[in-house]
């Protein structure tokens, strides 16, 4: 299935390499370079990644995919823009609405069934 | 005392017999209301029903039975002795008994046969009436089998009577017993479409209470206001009750803990509810939470952050309303201009390539992707002109409800061409497939949609209801089609069909 755009805003390589969208041909290779071997090496910082959807686990899969997504001139463009929140900023979650005060009961108490599950 | 039975009898007969031959037409042939009385009930009144003299005579003289069975318990003073007198009292309200005693007791056979013994309430109703009865019965079972189930099932469906509310009732009432409460909800609220000829009171209150205990049960209290509200539903103390319930609960200051407490001292079953009252009565009246609007985006944010920024917050919400993603839309339409196209151009330089229109566009299709799902099926709250990132999303659900919706009629009306029959239930089913889809086009569109959708019905409906009047001698079902053209006609000033469908709907039942 094609990702769509939270999937996409998740995955960004941007994100998965911890660089922000203005990052130069080489700071992505350095980056990538040392996520690798810092993967390779089990270092707990690099297991996951941030993106304003969250954390995410982060794999020397993800990284060289992420890599050769943003040496395409073209793809990288379209990461850029989907990058273009920072993954430090994350987005307040719904506020939760007070409970609904459910009367499983009524249909029992007014002859029209059996006691809903609550 | 004896009671005077064939004098009250004869008087009756004749009185009867007199208001009989004044309902005939001057020139001496009956109403046409009243020859197809087997038809439904509402083919007939009262005075036009030949079977009336009959039913009285019986009433009365079930309780001249019960007068002599009881006065012979008593003189004989034997317990026994008042078995005849019970049992001509059962004859005599055989469809309270079975709503009072075999219902509650989920007794549906029971409760069937005292249906089928009522010579008032159900007489004309068969076996609507008694399978609304057992139905009813069965609901109150926690696990109803499905032997019993099909049972009654059975007598709805192998008869060959015109479908009236009663049957609808017992249907839906059967969709719950099976546990499909969402198929219940549908056939229960569909008895409203009923003229109250062929659903009367007893019926259709037994469907509102069941769809207003079903809400509270789900703490959606804004349906339970509604449903009390509506006046397709009569009203009843159970009724008022859990309206002035919903009235607490969605934050009205009305009524005070004093008038619910009136309310409950009015309505039944006062003992199992009191407690869910009192806990209603506890809580401080307080404003429904309304859809809280979108978070504001930190400042310093460029367009196309502040936009990502909002439509994650957006898919945040579990129930997103029409004019939020309206104005996520927006808010990307203005971040997708050309100050976007010209950084995007630079960046392309930048980086050796890139293809700025390119890259817009596939965004541009992931948003429609994402924010078409996310609206609501009712757009309301929506003004102006809708972005394009969400038009498509409309448009593409719009000519799927209208495709469907045509489909559905074509088929329908194929079927009455090739005089296809489905069972009774099973046209009612289509028809209110029919309006469910019909109603989403409409909720999705403006008047214009809406005149559009009414096009597609207009004249094969009619059509089909006629069919149904004419040859399936389904006229509950034809009468209700009719009454909703009209009303829709009557709505979108189409006169023609306005008065088509009234004189359609003003036939006999």
């Amino acid at each position: 299935m094609v990702p769509g755009l939270f999937e996409r805003i998740a995955q960004n390589p941007f994100y998965v390499l911890g660089l922000a969208p203005t990052a130069s041909r080489t700071e992505l290779e350095r980056e990538g370079s040392k996520l690798l071997s810092m993967l390779q090496l089990g270092f707990k910082d690099a297991l996951t990644y941030r993106s304003p959807l969250g954390e995410h686990p982060r794999t020397e899969e993800a990284v060289r995919a992420a890599m050769a997504e943003l040496r395409d001139p073209k793809r990288r463009l379209v990461h850029e823009l989907l990058a273009a929140l920072p993954a430090s900023q994350t987005v307040p979650a719904a506020p939760q609405a007070a409970p609904e005060l459910k009367w499983p009961r009524a249909p029992r108490v007014f002859g029209y069934g059996p006691k809903r599950e609550g | 005392m004896v009671f005077p039975v064939g004098a009250v009898v004869a008087v009756v007969v004749i009185a009867l017999r007199a208001a009989s031959a004044a309902s005939k037409n001057k020139d001496g042939t009956p109403t046409p209301a009243a020859a197809p009385v087997p038809v439904s009930r509402g083919s007939s009144s009262f005075a036009q029903d030949t079977g009336a003299a009959g039913t009285l005579l019986y009433q009365l003289l079930l309780l001249g039975g019960v007068s002599a069975g009881l006065g012979l318990g008593v003189a004989l003073g034997n317990p026994l002795a008042f078995g005849p007198g019970a049992l001509a009292l059962y004859l005599l309200f055989p469809a309270w008994t079975g709503r009072v005693v075999f219902v509650p007791l989920g007794l549906a056979r029971l409760a069937y046969l005292s249906g089928w013994l009522s010579r008032v309430a159900w007489r004309r109703d068969k076996p609507g009436g008694p399978a609304l009865l057992a139905a009813w019965a069965l609901v109150h079972q926690a696990r109803p089998s499905a032997a019993s189930i099909a049972w009654v099932e059975g007598k709805l469906t192998s008869s060959k009577r015109a479908v009236q509310g009663s049957g609808v009732v017992a249907f839906g009432l059967l969709e719950a017993a099976k546990g499909n409460l969402e198929g219940a909800r549908a056939w229960l609220q569909s008895v409203a479409l009923f003229d109250p000829r062929v659903a009367p009171t007893q019926v259709r209150r037994v469907a509102a209470e069941w769809l207003a205990t079903d809400a509270a049960a789900t703490g959606d209290w804004p349906r339970v206001k509604a449903l009390t509200r509506d006046r397709a539903w009569p009203p009843s103390a159970t009724l008022t009750l859990l309206g002035a319930l919903a009235d607490r609960l969605n934050g009205e200051p009305l009524p005070t803990n004093a008038g619910l407490t009136l309310w409950w001292l009015f309505a039944p079953r006062r003992l199992w509810s009191r407690r869910f009252v009192n806990e209603v009565s506890a809580r401080a009246p307080q404003k429904r939470a309304r859809e809280q609007g979108l978070p504001s985006p930190p400042q310093g944010l460029d367009g196309p952050a502040r936009a990502t920024f909002l439509t994650l917050a957006l898919q945040a919400r579990p129930r997103p309303t029409a004019s939020a993603v309206v104005a996520v839309a927006r808010t990307w339409e203005a971040a997708l201009g050309d100050d976007l196209r010209a950084q995007l151009h630079a960046r392309a330089q930048l980086n050796g390539g890139g293809e700025p229109e390119d890259a817009m566009h596939e965004v541009r299709t992931l948003l429609e992707q994402a924010l078409g799902p996310l609206l609501p099926a009712k757009l309301e709250g929506v003004s102006g002109e809708l972005p394009p990132l969400v038009e498509a999303a409309v448009v593409a659900r719009k000519d799927a409800l209208f495709a469907d919706l045509e489909e559905r009629m074509n088929r329908m009306d194929a079927r009455k061409l090739d005089q296809r029959e489905l069972p009774a239930f099973e046209e009612w089913r289509e028809v209110m497939t029919l309006r469910r889809v019909y109603l989403e086009s409409c909720a999705l569109g403006s008047e214009g949609d809406r005149s559009l959708a009414f096009s597609i019905l207009r004249d094969k409906l009619v059509n089909y209801g006629a069919w149904l009047y004419n040859q399936r001698l389904e006229r509950p079902i034809a009468n209700a089609v009719f009454r909703l053209l009209e009303a829709e006609a009557v709505a979108l000033g189409d006169d023609e069909s306005a008065r088509l469908n009234k004189k359609n709907a003003g036939c006999d039942l």
